[in-house]
């Protein structure tokens, strides 16, 4: 793997290794949030040597530290780089027929200026006064050096700064590639929907990274120039800016974040019922059409994290009200994979049974989403527990299950070699139950009152019942980080030693499983091919009859077609042989 | 199924989907701006522009740097269409560097005015801060026709990416707009 490479295939590993150890890092991070809750004030195991002032247990400071960079290092350090950089690099070029990336030096750029970022975020915890401390918002007056003096917080910022330029410059690519690169055939109407998540994902990078990556230069303008766009009051000397204008545009790009961490898994979960039910996508044009307008809402609503930020009533009720529409385009969807498995000859492979986890954390996700979209209940429940629940689930748990499903689904094209299909069963499925088991404990102390980010919760007399349940949902999180490590073992037994994976193991009919070899050689295709059909040909009667087989290729015209149009071109990619078969 | 030679799509690098990928980066980066003028616009909503006691911001000089940038934009577009581009880069080079001198001086005479920071609060943050954000993206554009320039002294046929750059001296040009729109008029 060469380091500076611009091979679209190369850089997707880059990101996925790098996106994995932030993963670690950021979880990591988590278990001692949890520990702190389990069991508050006392020493965490083994932590003595890394705080020793503190005889290893968590101090007020260091707690902050630890919630903050958790959620900025899943968020803009593991998910993102994970379900866009690393399968969203390896996928769209691949499945659109092109060669590669429509512009490979910035792919290989993105990777990098992510890199810096990373390298930032991890020297943050090393300065004096410790990494960021605001929490993953980053709301000002806290992230401003009045409260937040030392560099760590300004190494954060340039951190994330770095990291929405990397996911600008990948989306710039992700969208000329789909637009541009298609192999002739590949119309709209053809593309997988794992396409048209990322694509609708960068569609929304596009526009709202930029709004984030303005928020955060003005933050550090503040934090390092004197301006004065967010502090007034008593933190300045003279006139001030407004805190609350950081509200308004983190949010203006926090809420459609959501979005743009899920599209693609959508788009996967909707590939994934089609091929493991061996049936087509049922309304594929719906479900297009569904992402679509989700996405296009994702960016009127932001106002509804504001309610009770002083927002106007007024503004309120209409911000409402578009949150709630959001609904029923995500009802379409979620009918429409209920429907394509419906019937369907399913085959619980380890990307089937992630997708179908990922639908149902994001379900219940969306379900107590609705109750932080409306004003009435938002204000009760805001700045509790219950929206900590909500959004690792739609934000955490549905993106990480897309990302394995992915991972599960494109490791044999991606690296050449089959994962342990009983592994990576028991591993999708265990951890699609302990992610309900720790988001729904964290949803249930929401609802009886505790506040998210406080150090020690029992101080409160009404809280302190809640120790039993925090301790059940924090040994389930335990557990959760336990079972994670079935897949590190199969992930590295596989790479190491296990069997060479077919071109086409689970004999679908998309380009790069019928066209490419595993893994596909440094231009893809060797030659381009041209797409005749799309991509969910699932037990269609006339491959059935012809081929012997339940799936034809996007590129693969049956002898029936060749002969009824003799005059037109057969023109056609070979279909790599296949034997099939991966559990 | 005979498999046939068939043309690759697009190359990729050519200059249609350069151009494509430029508008399209250009046009999403656009955002930025439209954030911090929002912002701006946030800020005016809350108190007098300009401030009691603050000097008034000059509007001429201003809109001078924003016409020059519209002129470096002309100028390269008609060098990427001439038969040499070399003389209307050297202009819209000129051009940039010149209305980066004019809001140098704005901003110094203001400076001296008395409209300083952190003293003068959201009011100089917007003059400055922005000015100074806008001020980069023109620098990158300097830095980038004088690339071009060497480039084009050394033999190479740069008109390709003289297009290109008109582009982006376009979006500079729409942006210092925006900018001048959202922080010296009323």
């Amino acid at each position: 793997m060469r380091l500076f490479s611009t091979d679209h295939k190369v850089v997707a590993r880059q990101f996925l290794w790098a996106g994995f150890g932030f993963l670690l890092l950021g979880g990591l991070l988590a278990m001692l949030i949890r520990w702190q809750w389990a069991y508050p004030g006392r020493p965490v195991p083994g932590l003595g040597a890394v705080l020793p002032s503190a005889d290893g247990s968590i101090t007020p400071p260091a707690y902050m530290g630890l919630f903050t960079m958790h959620g900025l290092v899943m968020v803009f350090f593991a998910i993102a780089p994970l379900l866009i950089g690393a399968l969203g690099n390896f996928v769209v070029p691949l499945a659109v027929g092109a060669r590669g990336m429509a512009f490979p030096k910035l792919s290989a750029l993105s990777f990098w200026v992510f890199a810096v970022g990373g390298a930032l975020v991890l020297a943050s915890f090393g300065v004096r006064l410790g990494t960021a401390s605001a929490a993953w918002t980053s709301y000002p007056p806290l992230s401003t050096h009045v409260f937040t003096p030392g560099a760590g917080q300004t190494l954060v910022m340039m951190g994330v700064l770095c990291a929405a330029v990397s996911s600008f410059l990948s989306a710039v690519n992700y969208v000329v590639t789909v637009v541009r690169a298609r192999a002739p055939g590949m119309t709209w109407g053809r593309l997988p929907l794992t396409v048209w998540g990322l694509f609708l994902t960068s569609v929304l990078n596009l526009l709202f990274i930029p709004v984030v990556a303005a928020a955060t230069g003005l933050l550090l303008l503040d934090r390092l120039t004197g301006t004065r766009f967010f502090l007034e009051g008593a933190a300045v000397a003279g006139r001030g800016g407004d805190p609350m204008l950081y509200q308004h545009l983190f949010w203006m790009f926090g809420h459609p974040e959501v979005y743009i961490l899920i599209l693609p898994g959508w788009g996967m979960i909707g590939d994934m019922v089609s091929y493991f039910s061996r049936r087509p996508a049922h309304g594929y044009r719906g479900t297009v059409l569904a992402m679509s307008t989700v996405s296009a809402l994702s960016g009127l609503v932001y106002a509804h994290h504001l309610f009770t930020s002083g927002l106007s009533p007024m503004l309120g009720r209409a911000f409402s009200t578009l949150t709630l529409i959001i609904s029923l385009p995500s009802t379409v969807m979620f009918l429409n994979w209920l429907v394509t498995m419906w019937r369907g000859s399913v085959r619980l492979t380890a990307p089937l049974l992630a997708a179908v986890g990922a639908m149902v954390v994001f379900g219940l996700g969306g379900i107590t989403g609705l109750a932080l979209g409306a004003v009435a209940t938002d204000i009760p429940l805001h700045g509790t527990m219950w929206v900590v629940g909500h959004f690792h689930l739609t934000m955490g748990a549905a993106s990480f299950l897309a990302v394995f499903a992915g991972l599960y689904f494109w490791f044999p094209k991606m690296f050449g070699r089959t994962l342990h299909a009983g592994l990576s069963k028991t591993h999708v499925v265990l951890t699609a139950v302990l992610f309900l088991a720790v988001f729904g404990g964290q949803l249930l102390t929401g609802y009886a009152g505790q506040l998210r980010r406080l150090y020690d919760p029992y101080q409160y007399e009404y809280l302190r019942h809640l120790l039993t349940l925090n301790k059940g949902t924090s040994h389930a999180a335990f557990t959760l980080g336990l079972v994670q490590l079935l897949f590190v073992v199969n992930l590295v037994w596989s790479l190491r030693k296990g069997p060479a994976a077919d071109a086409n193991p689970w004999q679908v009919g998309t380009l790069e499983w019928t066209c490419a070899p595993s893994p596909p050689p440094v231009d893809n295709y060797a030659q381009v091919p041209v797409v005749v059909r799309g991509p969910y040909a699932l037990s269609q009667p006339e491959g059935l009859e012809q081929l012997g087989r339940d799936w034809i290729g996007q590129a693969e015209v049956l002898p029936d077609e060749a002969r009824r149009a003799p005059e037109a071109p057969a023109e056609a990619a070979p279909v790599v042989p296949s034997a099939g078969g991966v559990g | 199924m005979t498999p046939v030679d068939t043309s690759a799509p697009a190359a990729r690098e050519d200059e249609g989907t350069a151009w494509f990928g430029l508008v399209v980066g250009l046009s999403a980066w656009a955002m930025f701006f439209a954030a911090l003028a929002f912002s701006v616009g946030y800020l005016r909503m809350r108190e007098p522009w300009p401030l009691g006691g603050m000097p008034a911001l000059p509007r001429i000089l201003p809109a001078v740097a924003v016409l020059l940038l519209g002129a470096s934009a002309v100028l390269l577009h008609l060098g990427g269409r001439a038969a040499r581009a070399t003389l209307p880069t050297v202009g819209a080079l000129v051009a940039l560097v010149g209305s980066l001198a004019v809001q140098g001086f704005v901003m110094s005479a203001l400076w001296s005015a008395g409209l300083k920071l952190p003293e003068g609060g959201a009011y100089a943050s917007a003059v400055y801060g922005l000015g100074g954000v806008h001020g980069a993206h023109v620098v990158a554009g300097v830095l980038g026709l004088v690339r071009e320039l060497v480039r084009g002294a050394r033999g190479t046929d740069v008109r390709g990416a003289v297009r290109l750059w008109t582009l982006y001296a376009v979006f500079l040009a729409v942006t210092g707009l925006i900018l001048f729109a959202a922080v010296y008029l009323p």
